[in-house]
């Protein structure tokens, strides 16, 4: 960590210069991994990349906040992450569209050991692609993202019950999807 | 596999961008942090170059240490040069003496200039006002010559540059035996220039600048209001379920956030007021309400027109 964060040091004086060619080389340099990340909060690549570029500005134009607290990928993700959400609330459209369905119960342990070790990452960014989108923020932000019940409450505007109900649905939704794949 | 496995999986992906991904960021970057290289390289070498055509022509005119420090002394020196001049004029056998004196004033002209190229044709007028001053220059040496067109910078960088400087006719009595007229006109001259040009100017700029701004202010403060929410319009549902699953668990009036002010006031059937709140946050969600049929009065201050909805709502927990 420490190693990346020298390496990086260059790279950021670079960008606080306003030099294209390091801010390119950033780019370079984290694009792949954000790219992953905002593909897992939206429904297809254009979009995740829309995402990913407004972030990238945000990277750039707001790199003197950097505090040297975290490494820079992380830093960098959880702007990435922050746009998302964004992005989320903006295409939020289905407010009175969800239907009435019965409370989702947590999927047991046993669901979880029994997912084929085969999946490939593809397929597995693919079943959260297709996940409605008020289940992938929740599913996202908690279970890769490391937010707690409490952020996510805030930031999605949901009650903490909704965040954990949504995210029962959404884990039980993505085993499903999984195992109806296979 | 855990939950676990799943999330290192998904830490771990990668995704290639689109090969137009970086020029679409570059695009963005250059309108919001412009990088523009050439435009700071030419300021540089302005600079440079105004800085190296003054110590040139410092050098060339071999100027004396006396005249070197005369430059800093700036509009002091600038005053006591006009004696030096009238003191020239009414004695030009001391070609020496004057020499210097000439020098001096173009150092002092030279740094005047780099800041400001004012009405070169007035001060032109006034040198041909005096004709001692020019007859003697014409007959000076080619190097005087050069000196002779800086010198016709000079009356201005004096009278209106520092228009305060009050030294220039302070010096004028000193050197009573030149002819002052002409002198005067100098004074006079860039006295009313000031006074009946600049000032008028100066008042119609404001005169049409304020109401310009006002305009302007105006239109901003209509911007948000029309072009972003055309028609605002509240939506208040009938139904909402408040049993936790994460639907409609919140009596939610859509657009709420434009009302500037609000009232809802719910009653159940039999006319008793059950909840009642002063700008409404969309987060009732009928704790300790029996299903049912509610009524509902949303008072509401929108775009400053104050209007009241009623309606009816029902809460279903349950199929």
């Amino acid at each position: 960590m420490k190693n990346a964060l020298t390496d990086d040091l260059d790279l950021i004086k670079g960008c606080l210069a306003n030099d294209r060619n390091s801010q390119r080389i950033l780019y370079n340099k984290y694009a792949p991994k954000m790219l992953a990340v905002c593909m897992r909060y939206s429904t297809s690549k254009d979009e995740a990349e829309d995402v990913m570029i407004e972030g990238f500005m945000k990277v750039f134009t707001s790199l003197e906040s950097f505090a040297y607290k975290s490494s820079l990928e992380v830093w960098i993700r959880s702007i990435m992450t922050h746009c998302a959400i964004n992005s989320y609330r903006k295409n939020q459209k289905f407010r009175f569209a969800e239907t009435i369905e019965e409370m989702a119960e947590e999927p047991d342990a046993q669901a979880w050991n029994s997912i084929p070790d085969s999946i490939s990452e593809k397929e597995i960014l693919l079943a959260i692609q297709k996940m409605p989108p008020y289940l992938q923020a929740v599913l996202n932000l908690i279970a890769f993202d490391g937010y707690s019940y409490e952020e996510v409450s805030q930031e999605l505007e949901i009650s903490q019950v909704t965040v954990r109900t949504r995210l029962f649905r959404a884990k039980k939704w993505l085993l499903d999807y999984i195992y109806s794949e296979h | 596999m855990v939950m676990n496995d799943l999330k290192n999986i998904v830490d771990n992906m990668t995704e290639t961008p689109s090969d137009n991904c970086w020029a679409m960021l570059e695009q963005q970057l250059e309108v919001v942090m412009p990088n523009s290289p050439s435009a700071s390289e030419g300021a540089a070498n302005t600079a440079t170059s105004n800085s190296a055509t003054m110590s040139q022509s410092v050098a060339t005119t071999g100027v004396s240490k006396g005249a070197v420090a005369w430059i800093t002394a700036g509009a002091i020196a600038a005053a006591t040069t006009v004696a030096g001049i009238a003191w020239t004029i009414s004695r030009p056998d001391k070609t020496v003496q004057s020499k210097t004196n000439y020098s001096n004033t173009k150092s002092v002209v030279i740094q005047d200039s780099v800041y400001q190229d004012i009405e070169v044709k007035e001060e032109k007028k006034v040198v041909e006002n005096i004709p001692s001053i020019q007859d003697f220059l014409v007959s000076t040496t080619s190097s005087q010559n050069r000196e002779n067109e800086n010198l016709s910078n000079f009356p201005t960088s004096v009278s209106t540059h520092s228009p305060q400087v009050t030294p220039v006719i302070t010096t004028l009595p000193l050197t009573s035996n030149v002819p002052t007229q002409p002198q005067a006109n100098i004074v006079s001259s860039s006295q009313v220039s000031q006074s009946e040009e600049n000032l008028p100017i100066a008042q119609e700029e404001t005169a049409i600048s304020q109401p310009a701004v006002s305009q302007e202010s105006i239109v901003a403060s209509e911007e948000p209001i029309v072009s972003e929410e055309p028609a605002v319009e509240l939506t208040i549902p009938n139904i909402f379920t408040p049993n936790g699953d994460g639907f409609n668990d919140q009596f939610v009036i859509e657009n709420i956030e434009y009302c500037s002010e609000s009232r809802l006031t719910i009653r159940n059937s039999r006319g008793n007021v059950v909840y009642d709140k002063l700008n409404y946050q969309n987060d009732w969600t009928a704790d300790d309400l029996p299903d049912g049929i509610y009524y509902y009065t949303f008072t509401y201050i929108l775009n400053e027109e104050t209007q009241k909805v009623k309606g009816n709502i029902a809460i279903k927990r349950g199929y």
